[in-house]
């Protein structure tokens, strides 16, 4: 009897907390279907705030350059991270665990910070408000979050393997290639994903990078709300909502949620 | 004798040219961590200690000298620390029953790492959609509280604060929770102690780790939070971010927005470097 009260107790403690983490989801997506915008309860469903949506041009056009900077970051993070943790796998290396910490540091440092060093350097080359000044600061930003995800996997292949690629004639190249790429593709794979959600989703930092014609999907919404609130927000937010769950699946079929997050 | 040497002359060469091979191929990304990061922070934050041309702490003095300041200071802390607890006791729980009393940890673990990925605005945007007038939380709280907008206020921001940190703590809890060896807590068990008090003098200390790091973590994060205090909290409730942003439109400012920034890290380690003293000491002397 003790034992089912306590069940139940831990069920509800767990639903209630789960509850509170999906209640602003839910009810974006279902501001995004109501007639009356905000006004509850909804007297029927609609599809108008989405045609608004996708009426409004610099919605579309921020949207489109959000997915291809997630795209483009993810080219150049990844393979300087997959590059770096052969390198770092290698534990005789002087200082290996040193440099490791090292490359995590902007963890530490508070966004507006990164943001504001970037715009301020930016500035001095003139590359403030440009779509490469944005990648840039967008590689910086998820370096540390797949070097985690790649390294952790790096580590775990089996050298002995790699040995026998030697032995077998392959150069150092070749087993890259044909032999410790392929062990670790899950985490390459789901390390993509994960830079390319970090990228597609930053707000803080990237808002001291964009300019007027490189406004990025996520500080398109910032301004938007910043003057106004109005259901058509709601709709882009389902849409985005959609996207960042398909990856996650999508990341979550080849690898394991915890081992993605690094934790 | 000659194997040995073999051996031995082996293991030389893969230090040697091993090392000089890692080394290549860390260059790229060392190349980019100092154009990108070492560089721009370094010179941001030399900018906080020059002023007119001499290095100074001009500008910490006016920081600290300046009652707005040092009550966006506080603010940020009291925001944070209040988050901080709110976080850990509802992630640890959570991340417990993940652990210990669920029956599909995957799948659970999927959907906190789901409100994670989801874009912060868009769950700022729900909770300034819930907080505001005539909204569904004021219709169902309604028979208990007659005006329920909290919108603009410490405690909107300190709920946006919380669901942005919940599944950091989580994570974190869930992996050091997963390494405890449930054995031990049979024995306990066995041995005559309550679930309660096998919880409190085993599972608890040996995860430890994770009341340190996730909180650690937590607060960090909540110190430096930008959106939800921009956008819950209004303009009278700015924290240390919102200032220094506000600050950079003028270039003027930029020494004090640099200060600001610098003080902010400090800030946090500081309290994070008592908080890890404190807490080590506390349940650190109960440990098996």
């Amino acid at each position: 009897m003790s034992g089912l009260i306590e069940r139940v107790l831990w069920k509800s403690a767990a639903g209630g907390i789960f509850l509170f983490l999906f209640f602003p989801l839910l009810l974006v997506v279902l501001i995004s279907f109501n007639p009356d915008g905000f006004v509850f309860p909804p007297s029927g469903v609609t599809l108008e705030w989405y045609v608004s949506m996708l009426n409004d041009s610099a919605l579309i056009d921020a949207f489109l350059l959000s997915v291809g900077l997630g795209i483009c970051t993810a080219l150049i993070t990844l393979p300087l991270v997959i590059l770096a943790s052969v390198g770092l796998r290698n534990e005789g290396l002087p200082g290996q665990q040193y440099l490791e910490n090292v490359f995590l540091f902007p963890l530490m440092v508070p966004e507006v910070v990164l943001g504001f060093a970037l715009l301020i350097y930016f500035s001095s080359l003139g590359l403030t408000g440009s779509t490469i000044g944005i990648v840039f600061g967008h590689i910086m930003f998820t370096t540390p979050f797949a070097l985690q995800t790649i390294l952790a996997a790096m580590k775990g292949v089996d050298t002995s393997i790699e040995d026998a690629a030697h032995d077998l004639g392959a150069g150092s190249l070749q087993t890259l290639v044909y032999v410790t790429l392929p062990m670790i593709k899950p985490a390459i794979i789901a390390g993509a994903g994960y830079v390319f959600i970090l990228s597609f989703t930053n707000v803080t930092m990237t808002l001291f990078l964009v300019g007027s014609g490189t406004v990025t999907i996520p500080v398109e919404i910032y301004q938007y709300i910043s003057f106004s609130i109005d259901p058509t927000v709601a709709a882009v937010g389902a849409v985005l909502i959609l996207v960042s769950t398909s990856v996650v699946i999508y990341m979550d079929r080849v690898f394991s949620v915890q081992e993605i997050s690094g934790f | 004798m000659s194997l040995r040497s073999y051996a031995g002359a082996d293991r030389l060469r893969s230090i040697v040219g091993g090392d000089r091979s890692s080394l290549v191929l860390l260059l790229p990304l060392v190349v980019a961590f100092t154009v990108l990061f070492v560089v721009p922070v370094g010179q941001l934050f030399s900018r906080a200690f020059v002023l007119d041309g001499t290095i100074t702490l001009a500008n910490f003095r006016e920081i600290l000298s300046t009652e707005l300041y040092i009550n966006i200071i506080l603010r940020t802390i009291r925001i944070s620390a209040l988050t901080t607890v709110i976080t850990m006791v509802s992630g640890y729980l959570l991340a417990y029953y993940i652990v210990f009393r669920s029956s599909n940890k995957r799948l659970l673990l999927l959907l906190v790492f789901v409100t994670m990925m989801v874009d912060l605005v868009i769950r700022i945007f729900g909770w300034v959609v819930a907080f505001s007038r005539g909204s569904i939380l004021e219709i169902i709280t309604s028979p208990f509280v007659d005006n329920f907008s909290i919108l603009f206020s410490e405690t909107a921001i300190v709920i946006g604060l919380v669901q942005f940190t919940l599944p950091f703590m989580i994570f974190v809890t869930v992996g050091v929770l997963s390494n405890i060896d449930n054995t031990l807590v049979e024995a306990a068990r066995d041995l005559g102690a309550t679930r309660f008090q096998a919880f409190l003098r085993l599972t608890l200390p040996l995860s430890l780790n994770a009341v340190i790091v996730g909180g650690s973590l937590v607060f960090a994060l909540s110190m430096s939070s930008f959106v939800s205090p921009q956008l819950l909290g209004g303009g009278r409730n700015r924290m240390i971010a919102n200032t220094i942003f506000s600050l950079i439109g003028n270039s003027g400012e930029w020494g004090i927005a640099a200060a600001l920034g610098f003080t902010l890290l400090v800030t946090t380690a500081g309290i994070l470097a008592v908080f890890v003293a404190v807490v080590t000491t506390l349940l650190g002397s109960d440990r098996p």
